[in-house]
């Protein structure tokens, strides 16, 4: 059951999900607003067709969108009609615009917010493939919390093969093109408020990288409150490379109060020994390490 | 003296050994200058006996443990002593080349003699280098010449006339790699979106052949860097073959990248750079390193222990 797999995406995941034909794209859709709306989330989608096209491909699928959008639970929106649109696009506004979304959802009344974004406008928009670039790494930072979670298509077709894959990088995830029964997550990242930081999960690698790149830029801003220095929880991690351990040592020297390391594996250890990260390893947790 | 002196010290027995080791090593506590002696197995132990009570103010190593890897000596042996005691000239006894180095071992053990050469030129250091004339192939012995400017005997000391340039001499070293076993298994991927079924790939193979735990984390952080260059610094496509042969697990990535930089992976970059640590972290994290460049681009094998508790054929002797 191809459901299922929409069915596993949990609150803070950012996938980057590739298709490659209109059958593709129509599927990912249906499930995505499905599973979204059954786990009693929000469902955001910004679309490039408009949304009454997008109402009727759902109800083709069996999704009974006009009721949806009339209790509040599905809200689409044309990409080009929004601070999307590619003339005026501007990262840090959609970066907070979907705060400020998130923070509605949960004030109706809803378990969280799923974001399903249309990214096809993006493909034509050469100009902009910086600050869209921009855009997919900050947002990191809204998901990366935890109540909200976000899936963006990208169309094959129409992105050359490069172009994609930085894309891509900017995500913790990816998914695509075609279903992928075993699909997990490369990634899962999650601020934890006790003890404040961030907890990974899954694998870092040149393929994901710059999200986790991203979201520990942020993390000081997005946990200001916190005092001391921030922990970064690598017990979920199965594997990191060496930019991962480069850059929790630059974030322990550019973070206020540094950063901690805690559940870190004895070959990340090494790693962070061999980049020259002697200070950080003074922030390892040793005990909990070894545990 | 100042500057850099690169020793070839030939001994015949275990006394010209411990004779020639400790007059170096009084020369630098005589100038209270820091000292280290990374030699294999017992031969630490006739260095010891011979210094006597002076011998705790020498660090020592296993360079059978530390060295077993010769591409890793240069970044965590040596520059790590030098940087270790920045501003004073430091003094080591280095032993990379022993009777029991493989024959694939040996042309790496070669190359890092040559390149010491270029990565200390210019250093405050004295290096001296202990060859075993009584075990090791002649041939090993004449190399010694062409890697040491200086080389010195129970009899004295003298320039080497068989001493050239050290990149050169290096890159004779390059030879072509046996061909890996017809039935070794092939992965090829495109980009950086294929390291985590490169990695998928690489653990399977690895777990059937018996390496498992924090060597095969180790092993997966060594590749996907090599394999991490490839998808950045050429047209995105390697292929991976896996391996066993004696005791070792071999992965061996190929691609048309070229590797310019001839130090490349034995000198750590500044802390600020984001590129150039592949190599020497395979270095790290490998027991040992093979580059192959060719017309076609260039290969690397790492070879991973299966067991690694198990120490190299290192002859162990005793003090008199």
């Amino acid at each position: 059951m191809v459901s299922s797999l929409f069915d596993r995406l949990v609150a803070g995941d950012h996938v980057c999900n590739v298709y490659d034909d209109e059958e593709q794209r129509l599927a990912a859709v249906a499930r995505f607003v499905r599973a979204g709306v059954g786990g009693g989330n929000r469902v955001v989608h910004f679309s490039v067709g408009s949304p009454e096209q997008v109402v009727d491909e759902l109800v083709a699928q069996g999704v009974d969108a006009p009721a949806l959008c009339e209790t509040g639970a599905l809200h689409v929106y044309a990409a080009g009609n929004t601070c999307l649109a590619s003339g005026s696009f501007d990262p840090e506004a959609a970066v907070d615009g979907w705060r400020r979304a998130l923070a509605e959802a949960l004030d109706a009344g809803y378990a969280g917010l799923w974001v399903l974004g249309d990214m096809a406008w993006a493909a034509s928009e050469i100009s902009g493939a910086e600050r869209l670039h921009r855009y997919e790494a900050e947002v990191n930072r809204v998901f990366s919390g935890g109540r909200a979670l976000a899936m963006c298509l990208y169309d094959r077709r129409t992105m050359p093969p490069e172009a994609l894959d930085r894309i891509s990088a900017a995500h913790p995830s990816r998914l695509g093109p075609g279903p992928d029964e075993s699909w997990v997550p490369l990634l899962r990242m999650r601020r934890t408020a006790v003890p404040p930081g961030l907890a990974l999960a899954g694998e870092v690698d040149a393929s994901n990288r710059e999200a986790l790149a991203a979201t520990l830029a942020g993390l000081r801003e997005d946990l200001p409150d916190a005092p001391g220095p921030l922990t970064v929880d690598l017990s979920g991690l199965r594997f990191a490379d060496a930019g991962v351990a480069r850059l929790l040592i630059e974030g322990h020297r550019a973070l206020p109060g540094g950063i901690r390391v805690v559940g870190c594996p004895p070959q990340v250890a090494r790693l962070l020994r061999v980049m020259g990260g002697e200070e950080i390893l003074g922030a390892v947790d040793w005990a909990e390490a070894t545990a | 003296m100042t500057g850099f002196d690169h020793i070839g010290l030939l001994y015949r027995d275990e006394d010209e050994y411990a004779a020639g080791c400790a007059a170096f090593l009084r020369q630098a506590l005589a100038a209270e200058e820091p000292a280290m002696v990374a030699v294999p197995g017992g031969n630490g132990e006739l260095i010891r006996a011979r210094l006597g009570s002076d011998a705790h103010r020498v660090v020592f190593r296993d360079m059978s443990v530390a060295g077993r890897n010769p591409g890793r000596i240069i970044p965590s042996v040596l520059l790590a002593f030098l940087r270790e005691h920045a501003g004073r000239r430091v003094w080591i006894i280095g032993e990379p080349i022993w009777d029991g180095r493989s024959e694939i071992e040996y042309p790496a053990c070669a190359q890092h003699e040559a390149l010491i050469n270029a990565v200390f030129a210019g250093e405050e250091a004295a290096i001296l280098c202990p060859y075993d004339v009584a075990r090791l192939n002649p041939e090993a012995v004449a190399d010694a010449h062409r890697t040491h400017p200086v080389m010195q005997d129970a009899t004295g000391v003298w320039d080497s006339p068989a001493y050239t340039d050290p990149i050169e001499t290096a890159a004779a070293f390059d030879v072509p790699l046996p061909a890996p076993p017809p039935a070794a298994a092939a992965y090829r991927f495109e980009g950086l979106r294929a390291l985590p079924a490169l990695r998928a790939f690489l653990t399977r193979e690895a777990l059937a052949a018996g390496l498992g735990g924090r060597r095969l984390s180790e092993m997966l952080i060594a590749v996907n860097e090599l394999a991490t260059n490839t998808g950045e610094y050429t047209d995105g496509t390697g292929t991976v073959t896996v391996w066993t042969e004696h005791g070792t697990l071999v992965c061996q990535i190929d691609d048309g990248g070229r590797i310019a930089d001839p130090l490349a992976g034995r000198v750590p970059p500044p802390d600020h750079a984001t590129h150039g640590r592949g190599l020497l972290i395979a270095h790290e994290f490998a027991d040992l390193v093979r580059i192959h460049r060719h017309s076609r681009g260039t290969s690397i094998r790492l070879h991973f222990a299966l067991s690694p508790e198990r120490e190299p054929a290192v002859r162990r002797r005793t003090a008199r």
